[in-house]
């Protein structure tokens, strides 16, 4: 195997002989693979989190403290969605991401037969990690819009969807836009835990690679290393950019 | 589910026993491991040597952004011939539960290298200055006035990375560990091995992590708040 073709393969991911494919399941998703599957599985689990995490954050923060009012009369009992948002997010934030890959893979079937796709799996996985966290940055945005601002807001005549398009969306986006991309970073890095699983991104290519090759397995992993430090460190360039560009605009 | 078959029968309960305790052992070599490193690396990126300060971004650097699990199966796999290939040397078999807690170390201490130096920067200079006006030779001044004031601000930090650490763990799963060096989740698959049952032994394992980082951050939440009110004594 050349170079050429190992850096290919690390990209687009080893090729799955026509006996492994599953007739099961859509053929075009066990196609993917290598850094393609690690990118989309992220992207994926960062889109299905962001839903997650903003209902755990909004109902964590109560009647009052999220983004907008939710549709819930405020007497009605917060603290019976409030308890299992809580559990929820502090289960899930306090296992190894490890373990929650390995369940979410292994407790669908024991329990109910359920045979899914591995890649609807992984995603599953870290889309459920990406809320807890997503949720957490969500509340602390929240926090960062001030009472006060609102009501001026409303006091010069602005309606109820005005102050949350221009008053309360861009003060929390502007507050936890760097979190957020440091979160982007860390999804990226931890989906190659999906290996232990099978699911061939980038980090269980060059284990296939191995396995199938005579290449020198310090070559592949340390080019696997080179390709998730090149795009982590961009990211981490950005993320400081955009922390010095939001704190100064917050500071104001 | 079937805990009583597949978790409290032996010998798969003293299997997970022995698996706790080796996650206990791995996060206690590793939380020192990379405090002793991080500290150093953080005196590198406060001293007045460009060069330090220089060494100690590279290394932050290199292992924030390295993932976990290629970075420990680089280690394990391709450090060998690495190491054969620069000294002519055969590496000694047998380093893989080393190279676990070096990798796990090398990972934290980059992020409580930096949790540091920002707790280093956060402190006013005039400590310092008025240390040296009292005499303390540089060395003195770092030990017996900033870092414990440093200490005491990023605590919190510290703590969540230290719990996240713990949580790494995990990740000695992906390597071919003897049996008596497998942590809780090594174990769990080992009974998966011979019962074909993940479920139950990894609840198992979840569990005892789940009460573990809860414990751990019963106990620096208590220290943070005692650390608070120092703060605002020395105020």
């Amino acid at each position: 195997m050349s170079l050429y073709e190992i850096i290919r393969t690390l990209l687009i991911g080893y090729p799955i002989p026509p006996e492994m494919i599953d007739p099961n399941f859509p053929v075009f998703i066990q196609r993917i693979g290598g850094l393609n599957l690690t990118l989309v599985v992220t992207v994926l689990s960062l889109l299905l989190g962001t839903p997650l995490g903003l209902v755990l954050a909004m109902t964590r923060s109560g009647p009052h403290g999220g983004i907008g009012r939710l549709p819930l009369g405020e007497k009605m009992g917060w603290w019976a969605l409030q308890g299992p948002a809580t559990v929820i997010v502090e289960v899930i934030r306090g296992i190894p991401i490890m373990i929650l890959v390995l369940l979410t893979f292994y407790l669908p079937y024991r329990l109910f037969r359920l045979r899914v796709p591995p890649i609807i799996l992984a995603t599953v996985a870290l889309s459920l990690y990406s809320g807890v966290y997503l949720s957490e940055i969500f509340r602390s945005g929240f926090r960062a819009v001030d009472e006060r601002w609102v009501d001026a807001a409303h006091t010069l005549g602005l309606g109820k969807w005005q102050v949350l398009l221009k008053i309360k969306l861009p003060i929390t986006l502007r507050a936890m836009l760097p979190a957020l991309l440091g979160l982007v970073i860390t999804i990226f890095k931890d989906s190659s835990v999906l290996m232990v699983v099978g699911v061939p991104e980038l980090t269980f290519s060059a284990r296939q690679i191995q396995v199938a090759e005579p290449v020198s397995y310090a070559l592949v992993l340390g080019l696997v290393l080179l390709i998730y430090w090149s795009l982590a460190t961009t990211g981490s360039v950005l993320c400081n950019r955009l922390e010095k560009v939001c704190s100064k605009h917050l500071s104001e | 589910m079937n805990f009583r078959e597949y978790v409290f029968a032996e010998p798969y309960f003293g299997w997970l026993c022995a698996g706790v305790q080796m996650t206990l052992l791995i996060t206690a070599l590793t939380t020192i491991l990379s405090l002793v490193l991080g500290a150093v690396v953080a005196a590198f990126a406060t001293s007045s040597s460009r060069t330090g300060r220089l060494v100690a971004k590279t290394y932050v650097s290199l292992f924030r952004n390295l993932p976990l699990v290629p970075l420990l199966l680089f280690l394990v796999f391709a450090m060998p011939g690495v190491f054969r290939f620069l000294t002519g040397r055969r590496f000694p078999v047998g380093m893989d539960f080393l190279l676990l807690v070096l990798g796990l170390s090398l990972n934290t201490s980059a992020y409580i290298a930096e949790i540091l130096r920002s707790g280093i920067q956060a402190l006013p200079a005039e400590h310092a200055f008025a240390a040296r006006v009292l005499g303390l030779k540089p060395l003195a001044i770092r030990i017996s006035v900033v870092y414990p004031q440093a200490l005491r601000i990023v605590l919190p930090a510290l703590g969540t990375r230290l719990i996240h650490n713990m949580k790494n763990s995990a990740i000695a799963l992906v390597l071919p560990l003897p049996l008596e060096y497998m942590e809780v989740v090594g174990q769990a698959g080992r009974i998966a091995g011979q019962t074909f049952a993940w479920a139950e032994p990894l609840l198992f394992a979840a569990a005892v992590h789940l009460s573990l980082a809860i414990l751990f951050s019963l106990i620096v939440n208590k220290l943070a708040r005692e650390a608070q009110r120092k703060i605002e004594v020395s105020r």
